[in-house]
């Protein structure tokens, strides 16, 4: 990938978020359609058709294991780290994001956690670590992690949506990125963000209680 | 203590005779009991009163005995001895000292908090200020176990620096504390080194020069027996036996009578020793051992049977023989427990060594081992014991066939065989007293102590040392501002201990001070003894049954001792020797245990009268829940759930075992309260509306309800515990009951005098509208007969009706109120009723919501469907009263709606088209157009005009009236353009005819559906689809157009 190709990459990503963000929704059903278009089929397509990739170059693939589970295991110990930090000087627990039927009922808790949450990772790895951080990987190497992760970022706050409501995400993206990046997959980060999500989540119900 | 116990039963036999004669002052009962034959008695006389005089006789001699008997045992009590020795137990149980230990904290005992204990004593002088009771605190961490040597774990709690952790650093840690009160520890730098320091030291009492085991187990240097005697005592209380005991070692304490032992004899201990003896060779002659003389005649010395005698020798040996020797070491006086009642003493020496009286000869038995000797021959091995006083015996032996007297012979104890004396003693076994050991004052302050190269605690100089030691103020004599320095280190009047508490700490307080109690000894002294925090120790419990290291001594009451044996001159005392600091460990108390110092919780709910206005949700049935958390410094950070149940009882007060239901579900679905408000840190109040229907509460009672409200707060402390407690409030809550109350239109006779008209407003849950200027009648409907004693009130006024107004009103507090709509009222207003429900003994409100209206007449499309009103701005949803909108061909149905609704039934209507009167609708409220003979884009104007009816519900003649009563009643007079005492006007509306046929135009409410307008009614989703697809395909396919046409792009490619 050149520059220019890079550019009018970048210029793609931000034109179909916009459109995303514009698209007219009516219901949650329709949001979770749009996110799924915009975030992991349109990025697929335009990867195979347009850019003429593979669906490996986006990170879809095996990589190395070993670095995965490492680097994996030590960003959720630091993430966790970083959020017990988080917890003690800001006043998360009140606002932190997690349904309150997920906080009251188990089976609710691990119903959300498998759909919501691990769709939300699917979608995340794929656009933003698979399309985004591999793609400008070539051109700008690991300033890339960096570049998501702002990407990500503009994103949320383009939405309107709440800082809060995306920390998690937001707080791993660049650990996420570190981990792809290590181990050539998606497949670890979107593994290792699941859980650290499930863990800090059950933390808070625990704490909570 | 059987005798004891069977003289307390004696004496509450005799009490209860006593109260018996006094119930029945004559009879058999008593007689019987004293073995008297009343009968016989009665048989030696004739006359009645003679037999009643000897009844009263025999009383007398009955309560003459009952009367000595209990003299005998006052007296048996009150005996010196009884009292001097026993008098703690029994009957005379002293008030012993004791301490009660309570708690507050400031944060529900959280980790770091402030936590006070309050020692609160009895028992002590407490208000001799002088002697103020020594308060010493001590305060045991976690990790400060005894220890005999330190680790790294521990190495802080050794504050004296003796190399291990004992009870001293557990009371230096408290005093530190208290010493240096809220401000912490100084330091020597803080002060000016040549500062005055003020007044810090505190003299303790009695002194530590005299109670010198304070603080070291040396040499005392007090010099002269009186100074001894002068040395306070102390004592402590066994609980069980309830003794007390003077704390004294008795070591060198017994001392042995003078006159123990006859004259010419002493106390010696005795042994028996094996002794050989000799005799007189008679055929000894010295010149026949001449070596020479031997060798000359041959003879076999060297033969142990030959026995010449000649040349032997001149002593031969008598073997076999026993004597009782004295030891040389004088015996012991000790405690007899065989006399401990009587504070006896025992001689005792040591080894098999017997005390004994030995004749004394002037002589030494180290030179002349003789005096006081007895032989013996043969098997007895004990001669001090067996022999003792047996004559002397002679050794013999046979030599040669002559017996000769044994040489050994010697002093003999006594030719009698025993001598007893009249007091039934044996006179030559020493008697011995056990007497105060004068250095055996056992006493010690239970300060902390300081090392000693830094000072002494409690001897009333402060110096800079010491108050770098205990971290106080170098420039001022009090650093906790309350007490001198050395007061708060020896814990002088010292009642109080606030620590900063830590998980596991305990703490315990010992307090010393005098009692009331006096001391035995005749000096008016009163006993100093101690209180612990839990009132136990295992070193005194140990006293009871005379174990332990316990023993007595006598002391005379008067100068002459002679006399060893406790009578009316002596007094025993008993005594213990034990160090009091070991108790120290057994009164350690948790105060998280202990306490009641916990979080608490109460709901207060607000207002106190609450009330359920079926769904509706206003002030008026708002509830405000606060959770009042206690014993929390920062309730902040605690997280709060709230739940409401409904009691199953309905009206009836709930009890133990009413059941609640949970109804958080219902009220959240009702829209009570927001989503997010019944729970959360820092959420101690919970507000909600008491809008509940019926299906939520059950139709159980019709008045009123009870709802429990239920907090569960939680403190995370951060110590990884978490706390929770419950806070309840259960509320009555009065239902409004709005169908109760019933509204009537009036009708006013001439007089002004009013009658209720017809029912208006039944729709019930809705305010009832209304217009100014009428005149209304509410009655409260009364099934059951229970109401009585109305008050009424008008939008917050009070209002009543009398009989002037209406003979409805006759009843005074009756169930109807006539009352006029004013024009100053708000444009929803109440009006409330207040009775007296006699069948439940409870004032109820009823209460009933009426609406201002603008009395008037609108015409309105009686089917939407097929007339419209006119959207004024296309999207905005605001539409035209005045302009309808309808297709061509529709038969449009109009109707005239009238406010106040119920007014419509006095009206009557006609209709106009295009200007055109209708007479054919006249009438009707309700009428159908045609438009099908009306082009598109038509426009009809339809008019209505409403008038008063005539007829049955013509109020025209009622109008003056009603006027009239309003003045009258009032003082209300309505103008003469008012519409409530005209017709209500006429209006008019335009009805525009469109082209139905376009299919984008096609009915709104999908009346007119045709198959042109199929995609506007394609399902949502599906378009959805269709859009987003669309889109991305857009999106895709612009990208591949533009990547393919930039050059440059895919260059590498």
């Amino acid at each position: 990938m050149n520059k220019k190709e890079a550019a009018f990459v970048f210029v793609f990503c931000v034109v179909s978020l916009f459109i995303f963000k514009n698209f007219p929704t009516q219901n949650i059903v329709q949001v979770i359609i749009a996110m799924v278009l915009f975030f992991a089929i349109i990025p697929i397509l335009f990867n195979k058709y347009i850019l003429k990739r593979n669906l490996q170059d986006m990170g879809v693939r095996l990589g190395e294991p070993k670095k995965g589970l490492m680097w994996g295991l030590g960003s959720i110990f630091l993430a966790l780290l970083l959020f017990a930090l988080i917890f003690k000087y800001a006043d998360l627990l009140n606002s932190y994001p997690l349904p309150k039927s997920a906080r009251d009922s188990f089976s609710t808790f691990l119903l959300y956690e498998s759909t919501v949450v691990f769709g939300m990772v699917f979608i995340f790895e794929l656009f933003f670590r698979g399309f985004l951080m591999f793609g400008f990987l070539k051109i700008m190497g690991k300033w890339s992690i960096v570049f998501q992760a702002i990407f990500f970022l503009g994103l949320v706050v383009a939405l309107n949506g709440s800082i809060v409501s995306f920390l998690l995400f937001l707080v791993f993206a660049p650990f996420a990125g570190w981990i792809a990046l290590k181990s050539q997959s998606i497949l670890y980060s979107g593994i290792a963000q699941f859980i650290f999500i499930v863990v800090l989540d059950s933390i808070v119900i625990h704490t909570l209680r | 203590m059987k005798n004891k116990l069977n003289k307390r039963f004696g004496a509450s036999l005799l009490v209860f005779f006593m109260l018996a004669m006094q119930v029945f002052p004559i009879g058999n009962v008593y007689a019987e009991t004293m073995d008297i034959d009343i009968e016989g008695e009665i048989s030696n006389f004739k006359a009645y009163d003679m037999v009643f005089q000897k009844l009263e006789e025999l009383r007398n001699k009955i309560e003459d005995k009952i009367k000595g008997k209990i003299d005998d045992i006052k007296n048996e009590l009150t005996t010196p001895a009884q009292i001097g020795s026993q008098g703690m137990s029994g009957l005379n149980r002293p008030n012993v000292p004791q301490v009660e230990v309570t708690f507050s904290a400031e944060d529900a005992m959280a980790n770091g908090s402030k936590v006070t204990a309050q020692a609160a004593v009895s028992g002590f002088m407490d208000n001799n200020t002088d002697h103020k009771p020594y308060y010493t605190w001590y305060l045991k961490r976690a990790n400060c176990d005894l220890s005999r040597g330190l680790t790294s774990s521990n190495s802080r709690c050794d504050l004296d620096a003796d190399g291990e952790v004992t009870v001293n650093d557990w009371k230096i840690a408290a005093a530190k504390i208290i010493v240096q009160g809220e401000n912490g520890r100084y330091s020597e730098s803080d002060g000016d080194i040549n500062a005055d320091s003020g007044d810090s030291g505190h003299e303790a009492w009695p002194s530590v020069k005299q109670w010198k085991k304070s603080y070291d187990n040396g040499a005392d240097n007090v010099s002269t027996a009186s100074g001894y005697d002068n040395i306070p005592n102390c004592h402590v209380y066994e609980k069980e036996s309830g003794m007390t005991f003077e704390l004294r070692s008795d070591s060198d304490g017994g001392e042995f009578e003078t006159d123990t032992c006859p004259d010419g004899y002493h106390v010696a201990c005795v042994e028996t020793t094996p002794k050989v003896c000799e005799i007189d060779n008679p055929a000894y002659v010295a010149e026949y051992c001449e070596p020479a003389y031997v060798a000359a005649h041959n003879l076999p010395v060297s033969d142990p049977n030959y026995l010449p005698g000649e040349c032997v020798a001149e002593h031969l040996p008598v073997e076999g023989l026993n004597m009782c020797k004295e030891t040389g070491v004088k015996p012991d006086c000790e405690a007899d427990p065989a006399k401990k009642s009587s504070f006896g003493g025992m001689a005792t020496c040591e080894g098999n060594a017997t005390p004994l009286c030995v004749l004394s000869g002037g002589a030494d038995m180290t030179t002349d081992p003789n005096i006081g000797i007895i032989f013996t021959s043969g098997n007895t091995s004990d001669v001090c014991s067996e022999h003792l006083l047996q004559p002397k015996v002679t050794a013999t032996t046979q030599y040669w066939g002559q017996t000769e007297a044994a040489k050994c012979e010697g002093g003999i104890v006594s030719t009698y065989s025993e001598k007893i004396n009249a007091a039934g003693l044996y006179e030559y076994r020493p008697v011995c007293v056990m007497r105060k050991t004068q250095k055996g004052n056992m006493c010690k302050h239970l300060f902390p102590v300081i090392p000693k190269k830094i000072g002494i605690n409690g001897d009333g100089e402060f110096s800079r040392e010491e108050k770098n030691f205990w971290g106080a103020n170098p420039n001022t004599g009090s650093t906790n501002n309350v007490n001198k320095d050395e007061e708060a280190t020896t814990g002088f009047g010292v009642t109080e201990f606030t620590w900063t508490y830590i998980k596991g700490d305990k703490i315990g307080v010992v307090v010393e001070g005098a009692t009331a109690i006096p001391t035995e000894h005749n000096d008016g002294s009163y006993k100093i003894m101690w209180a612990f925090s839990k009132n136990k120790c295992d070193e005194i419990d140990e006293l009871k049954g005379g174990k332990g290291n316990q023993s007595y001594y006598v002391e005379s009451k008067l100068t002459d001792p002679n006399n060893p044996y406790v009578g009316e001159n002596q007094i025993g005392i008993y005594t213990a020797n034990l160090d009091l600091d070991k108790c120290l460990k057994d009164n350690l108390i948790d105060p998280f245990e202990v306490s009641q110092v916990e979080m608490d919780v109460s709901i207060d709910v607000a207002p106190k009268e609450l009330l359920n206005i079926p769904n509706e949700i206003t002030e008026d049935n708002k509830v405000t829940a606060t959770a009042m958390v206690g014993n929390v410094s920062n309730t902040e950070r605690l997280y709060y759930e709230w739940r409401v149940e409904k009691s199953l009882d309905g009206a009836a007060v709930p009890v133990e075992d009413t059941t609640w239901i949970d109804i958080m579900t219902d009220m959240k679905n009702q829209g009570s309260f927001k989503d997010g408000d019944e729970q959360g840190i820092g959420k101690d109040v919970f507000n909600f509306n008491l809008n509940l229907t019926d299906e939520i509460l059950g139709a159980s009672s019709k008045e009123s309800f009870y709802l429990r409200l239920k907090t569960y707060v939680s403190d995370y402390s951060g110590d990884g515990s978490k706390t929770t407690v419950k806070g309840t409030a259960i509320v009555k809550v009065k239902k409004q009951n709005d169908g109760r109350m019933q509204v009537f239109s009036s009708s006013a006779a001439a007089d002004g005098l009013l009658n209720k008209g017809i029912v208006i407003c039944t729709e019930t849950g809705s305010p009832c509208g209304v217009s100014v200027n009428e005149i209304l009648a509410v009655t409260v409907s009364d099934p059951d007969n229970s109401l009585e004693k109305f008050s009424w009130k008008v939008d917050g006024k009070e209002t009543a009706c009398n009989s002037s107004i209406s003979a409805a009103c006759s009843e005074a507090g009756g169930n109807t109120l006539f009352f006029p709509v004013r024009s100053e009222s708000d444009d929803i207003f109440e009006v409330e009723a207040q009775a007296i429900d006699t069948k439940i003994s409870e004032v109820v409100t009823i209460k009933r919501k009426f609406v201002l209206m603008d009395p008037g007449v609108k015409l309105v499309s009686a089917d939407g469907e097929l007339a419209w009103p006119r959207e004024l701005f296309d999207g905005s949803g605001e539409t035209s009263e005045e302009v309808l909108e309808t297709f061509k061909g529709n038969v449009v149905k109009m109707k005239a709606l009238v406010t106040p609704a119920y007014k419509e039934r006095s009206l009557t209507f006609s209709w106009s088209v295009n200007g055109q009167e209708k007479a054919e609708f006249n009438g009707r409220n309700e009428i159908s157009l045609e438009t099908n003979d009306k082009e598109v884009g038509d426009v009809l104007n339809l008019g209505l005009t409403a008038r008063q009816k005539t007829g049955a519900y013509d109020l025209t003649g009622q109008m003056e009236n009603l006027r009239f009563a309003l003045a009258k009643n009032w003082g209300i007079v309505a103008g003469e353009d008012d519409d409530q005492f005209n017709g209500l006007g006429e209006t008019i509306v335009q009805i525009e005819v469109l082209d139905g046929s376009e299919g984008v135009l096609a009915s709104k409410k999908g009346g007119n559906f045709n198959a042109a307008s199929l995609i506007t009614h394609l399902p949502a989703e599906l378009m959805f689809l269709l859009r987003i697809l669309l889109t991305a395909a857009l999106l895709l396919f612009s990208a591949g157009v533009i990547f393919s046409v930039i050059p440059g792009v895919r260059a590498e490619k």
